[in-house]
């Protein structure tokens, strides 16, 4: 029993972490009826000043904060393109990807002298289980939130007939700001969850594509929040599969090559993804600003 | 007492003239009917007392008092509530969800006490006599009456005290209309006012107390319903005399059964995207009006496109699609046109026209491979051909502005509707679909699409005729045929028509 807990269970749930706070983040987003497909920049940003700030400060709360933060701000440059400018959402937020690529290795140059990574987090200041405990207090927030709640009913209004909520005498528009905000403080914590709890330092594009299957996980979970989370987990499993699959020879003498086994999960996105097509309904508005 | 009061009202959108001046006022208590053409101004009236535009001058009163009404939640508060054409429901959500929302009874950011609501709305479905209880189904379940209803709800919820129905009867059937009506009187003897807009002169005829007419952007005049009658408002709306029925088109042809099909239909079944379509067997003779009835979603529409595309679905239909006894599943719609077909789509926005590109080109849409506009070179065509052939149907019409190069998009939904009918016929189709002819056309045009069809069918064209409207099938069809969950629910000759009849099938009733 215990070893199954150690072995599966709590992997599992450690490199779930990440993928849950921004495939939440995601959910709320889209359901106000915003396109994101720029979780993979916040959780870069997070991620980095995740690093940068626990490094300063010596405090893995305070560093995990100001990754939600920092992916919030980078959030509201996404929300100025779309929201007041208008602007393709799927163009705004693949220019956001290109350029939180670029920030990190920038500032590390300037603050480290370093090529895209920060020194590593001494032991003392890394987070050892709190981001776990968070996540599942999150999940239940959220939940609860998203159904029993006026802001949850408003914001899902928001993507699904926008002109329903205006009619009632709700802002749209300011729901679709809080949407965002969210989906860039949940992102930016995923980021920080990647840089001071699953490892000790931040590494170049330490991301890799995250933020894709967390917004994979949200069409998987129909834009609801427990099936998102359970999707999650699912991308974990193979995630996990896929590192303990490393240097183990399943036939002949030599091992599996190592690519092939770090394509698992992707493989597993599209396939589980192309066979949920068509059974996945998206909010109406989703979009449409 | 008047509760809203319009006082030379008039509204602009730069140099277009939506309202000229408005001067009507709506008794409490009472069932107001706003008549008049599309295009009359009836619903930016209503956006400027809904707060939506601001009125450019003039003045509103509402309970005797003048009010600038600047935005919805304004009218709201003054207890003015709206029943829009589209309905304002998401249909994933609850019906619970949908009234509550904006108005949700708890404390701000907290949780929504969802069994006080409960209580309420059952409590405010039994005082008005509404008959509704399904709180926790999704809207998707509620048919278009009910989902109607429970906009009507959500607004005494909102505790509206004057309602809008903007053209309420649009999407339902007869048997539906009835019980509309009659929760409306119901609401009216509970001290509701109702404003009803429409272009239906029967049903304002019949259930208003007082009538308003418009025309052109203008109040042509307020008649107490009880002492005018449908010619008086008709002249009103139009400025001129109209006729209504089309009996005054001589049926050429006899009801002869001797006449063979031309096209036939037997046993086809299949499963479209949204729609299906069960075992439809229908056969059209030469000469004859075909008329497919329904309420909306009941499988006419994907019928309409199996028929004119039926290569689409070839391999998912099962049964038989003849014309002239030759199968043409398998053909496309310009194999269809080589046949003989031509189509007036469900929707010429979106299926019928290009809206920036002009009346030629428009016009040219299908036709391409028609002789008479191929030019001397091989794959070039012939403009100047297709532009005199617009030239005589913009007479033949009267389809206004009378420029070749006016793009569609310029043109009123009436002058568009006459377009694409023009296309239609120009190639003298021997069967011809379609749909929905009339729908967003003003009267007069009206009269002259509906003259057209007939010509074409006393010249002994084969004619399908898809309408929501109950009373233009009854007008021009030989024979009517009301889909139902995809099945042919019913069939009824000319001397059977009844609406009352044919909106029980409409509803899912027997014939008998």
């Amino acid at each position: 029993m215990e070893v199954l807990f150690d072995s599966w269970v709590l992997p599992i749930l450690r490199v779930s972490t990440p993928l849950i706070f921004a495939a939440l983040g995601g959910m709320w987003c889209e359901r106000s009826g915003i396109v994101q497909i720029g979780l993979e920049g916040f959780i870069l940003v997070g991620s980095f000043f995740g690093a940068v700030s626990t490094l300063y400060f010596n405090n893995p709360y305070l560093g995990f904060i100001i990754a939600g933060l920092a992916g919030m701000a980078l959030a509201t440059l996404y929300g100025i393109a779309v929201l007041r400018y208008r602007a393709n959402q799927i163009v705004a937020g693949t220019a956001i990807n290109l350029f939180a690529l670029g920030v990190p290795p920038f500032l590390s140059k300037i603050w480290y002298d370093s090529t895209g990574s920060t020194p590593p987090i001494p032991t003392e200041a890394q987070f050892h289980v709190a981001p776990l405990y968070l996540m599942i207090a999150l999940v239940v927030i959220c939940h609860h939130a998203f159904y029993y709640s006026k802001f949850g009913l408003r914001l899902r209004f928001a993507g699904e007939h926008p002109k329903a909520l205006e009619s009632a005498g709700v802002s749209v528009g300011f729901k679709r700001w809080q949407g965002v905000w969210i989906s860039g403080f949940l992102a930016g914590l995923a980021g920080g969850t990647l840089s001071i709890y699953l490892s000790s330092s931040f590494i170049r594009n330490m991301s890799a594509g995250r933020g894709f299957i967390a917004l994979a996980a949200v069409i998987l979970g129909k834009w609801k929040p427990i099936p998102t989370v359970l999707a999650c987990l699912l991308f974990g499993l193979t995630e996990t599969i896929q590192i303990r699959l490393q240097g183990v020879v399943l036939w002949g003498t030599e091992p599996v090559p190592v690519q092939w086994i770090q394509i698992l999960p992707y493989l597993i996105t599209i396939v589980v993804l192309a066979g949920a097509v068509g059974r996945s309904y998206a909010p109406k508005g989703l979009g449409t600003s | 007492m008047n509760v809203i009061e319009f006082k030379r009202v008039a509204k602009s959108f730069g140099d277009v003239v939506a309202n000229r001046d408005l001067s009507f006022e709506v008794k409490a208590g009472t069932i107001h009917g706003l008549i008049g053409e599309n295009g009359a101004g009836k619903s930016t009236a209503m956006k400027v007392l809904f707060g939506i535009f601001p009125a450019d001058s003039g003045e509103i009163l509402i309970r005797k008092k003048p009010t600038r009404i600047t935005n919805p939640v304004q009218a709201m508060r003054l207890g003015i509530g709206m029943v829009h054409q589209h309905f304002m429901l998401a249909e994933p959500e609850t019906v619970l969800d949908n009234i509550i929302l904006g108005h949700e009874p708890g404390w701000f950011p907290g949780l929504i006490f969802r069994d006080k609501a409960r209580k309420e709305l059952t409590e405010i479905s039994k005082n008005y006599g509404l008959a509704f209880d399904k709180w926790d189904v999704p809207v998707s379940h509620l048919s278009v009456g009910e989902q109607q209803r429970v906009e009507i709800i959500k607004l005494l919820y909102q505790r509206s005290d004057v309602l809008i129905l903007d053209e309420p009867t649009a999407v339902l059937t007869p048997q539906e209309v009835k019980e509309l009506f009659q929760n409306l009187l119901r609401l009216k003897q509970e001290g509701k006012t109702i404003i009803l807009i429409s272009h239906k002169l029967k049903e304002v005829l019949e259930f208003t107390d007082y009538v308003t007419v418009m025309r052109r952007g203008e109040t042509v005049g307020t008649k107490v319903t009880n002492e005018t009658n449908e010619d008086e408002l008709a002249e009103m709306m139009v400025g001129r005399k109209v006729s209504f029925t089309y009996q005054g088109i001589r049926r050429i042809l006899s009801d002869s059964t001797e006449i063979p099909s031309i096209l036939k239909v037997k046993g086809l079944s299949f499963k479209g995207l949204s729609e299906s379509c069960v075992d439809v067997t229908l056969n059209l003779r030469q000469g004859e009006i075909l008329g497919i009835g329904g309420v909306q979603g009941n499988g006419q529409s994907e019928f309409l496109r199996f028929l004119s595309n039926p290569k689409e679905y070839f391999h998912k239909v099962s049964g038989e699609y003849t014309i002239r006894d030759q199968s043409v599943l398998a053909d496309s719609p310009l194999d269809l046109r080589k046949r003989g077909v031509s189509l007036v789509p469900e929707d010429r926005l979106a299926e019928g026209l290009l809206l920036q590109q002009d009346m030629t080109e428009n016009f040219l849409l299908g036709q391409h491979e028609d002789p008479r506009y191929q030019s001397k070179f091989p794959g070039l065509l012939d403009r100047d051909a297709a532009r005199a052939r617009v030239e005589q149907n913009i007479k033949a019409f009267d389809i206004r502005p009378p420029y070749p190069t006016v793009w569609s998009g310029r043109m009123s939904g009436g002058n568009q509707q006459k377009l694409v009918i023009a296309r239609a016929l120009d190639s003298k189709p021997e069967i011809l679909f379609v749909a929905h002819p009339t729908r967003g056309v003003d009267v007069g045009a009206i009269e002259l699409i509906h003259e057209a069809i007939m010509n074409e069918r006393n010249a002994g064209r084969a004619i399908i005729l898809f309408s929501s409207e109950l009373e233009e099938l009854i007008d021009l069809s030989d024979r009517i045929a009301v889909f139902y969950g995809g099945r042919i629910q019913a069939e009824f000759g000319r001397k059977e028509f009844d609406p009352w009849k044919i909106g029980k099938t409409m509803g899912g009733g027997n014939k008998e």
